[in-house]
């Protein structure tokens, strides 16, 4: 029988709260990243910050995507 | 019109289909109903090592939120501007090419913009709640702490220890373990029915907010056909893709299911996901206790046209209320 004491429950309880944003955050930011990554990529060289805000893109993508 | 109606909220459900479908998207959803499920019984060095990988996730989510930074604007409001946002030196706008791409439905800018800005939002809230919940794990699983009173056995160990000092051939009885089996049983089973009348009321409660969210603070801005220039012309809407609003106008967007055109009043803030949970065309705007009480006015589609009349909305509506 596991051991059923240890403190577990309030990030059980945060990690409900998490359900929304992680879910929206996988379909939602999924999508742009692919969006984005089907763009023209020259648009991404001429826009400023522009490859850093794409591979800002790409890490939540990843996150999410594990 | 209805047949583009149709094909639109068509694609729109399969594009969401296709994202649900997709494993990978969802990986870190499904991460976090295992962990929800089964972290208040993993032992310690489990939980501490989910801990860590609570704040690896946390650690990339925020290194994406501030290279997100770099470029998007920071909020709702700095998206009325999405057509001219840090356009590129070839006079290039990213979100009016992201809006013309091919799979967005013919967005404007500023939808796009609200899209990334969005997702940035709820990144950051992510990173909040992974980094609470991971040190928390991490915390408790090298601490070895216990929500019930220390157990007795371990105690009278620890008072009693086997290995006596200068008497090495003394060896105590183990104590005798005071509990019955079925205690344990007893013990497991109101663990899970109080965690699962916690979930539950907490669950109960976070709808119960939503339910008067929506009843309460949820106005619909006036709709309207796209084709009725006589409404066009009585609220006072321009496009906004072809020229900034002046002053006293408001700027239009088209629905997301229906494509029926939206006067955007005051400063509302569109949340598509909520129509999930209700009729579509809501938005939620930001004079919430300042609007007077009003019934929501029903959608009036193409195909209402003419055979009811168009409910009047009281110009309170369009008053803007600043805090």
């Amino acid at each position: 029988m596991p051991d059923t004491t240890r403190i577990g429950i309030p990030s059980c309880a945060i990690r409900l709260i998490c359900h929304v944003p992680v879910g929206l955050v996988s379909v939602l930011g999924t999508r742009l990243y692919h969006a984005a990554d089907e763009l023209d990529q020259s648009i991404f060289d001429v826009i400023p910050q522009g490859r850093v805000f794409f591979r800002g893109v790409e890490f939540v993508a990843r996150a999410v995507c594990l | 019109m209805s047949l583009t109606t149709s094909h639109h909220a068509c694609q729109v459900s399969n594009n969401y289909v296709q994202s649900l479908t997709n494993i990978q998207a969802t990986a870190m959803f499904v991460w976090n109903i295992i962990q929800w499920l089964f972290t208040f019984i993993w032992d310690n060095a489990i939980l501490a090592a989910v801990g860590v990988v609570d704040l690896g996730l946390a650690a990339t989510l925020l290194t994406g939120v501030v290279f997100q930074s770099r470029f998007i604007p920071q909020s709702y409001s700095q998206c009325r501007n999405a057509a001219s946002w840090k356009n590129g030196v070839d006079g290039r706008n990213f979100f009016a090419v992201f809006a013309t791409a091919a799979g967005q439905n013919d967005k404007d800018p500023d939808t796009a913009c609200r899209d990334f800005v969005r997702i940035w939002i709820l990144a950051i809230v992510l990173v909040t709640l992974y980094i609470i919940c991971g040190t928390i794990n991490l915390l408790v699983g090298l601490a070895e702490k216990h929500i019930l009173p220390p157990d007795p056995i371990v105690e009278s160990r620890k008072k009693q220890p086997y290995r006596q000092p200068f008497q090495p051939t003394s060896w105590p009885d183990p104590p005798k373990n005071p509990y019955p089996r079925i205690y344990g049983y007893l013990m497991l089973y109101c663990l899970l029915s109080d965690a699962l009348y916690y979930f539950w009321t907490t669950f109960r409660f976070g709808l119960r907010c939503l339910r008067k969210y929506l009843s309460f603070k949820i106005r619909s801005p006036p709709s309207f056909p796209v084709d009725d220039e006589e409404a066009n012309a009585e609220h006072h809407c321009v496009p906004k893709k072809n020229a900034p609003a002046a002053v006293g106008e408001v700027v239009f967007s088209n629905c997301f299911v229906c494509a029926a055109r939206i006067c955007t009043v005051c400063t509302a803030l569109y949340l598509p996901y909520l129509r999930i949970f209700s009729n579509h065309c809501k938005a939620v705007t930001l004079t919430f206790f300042m609007v007077k009480e009003m019934p929501i006015p029903r959608l009036h589609g193409p195909q209402n046209h003419g055979a009811q009349p168009r409910i009047q909305m009281p110009p309170v509506v369009y008053s803007v209320h600043v805090f």
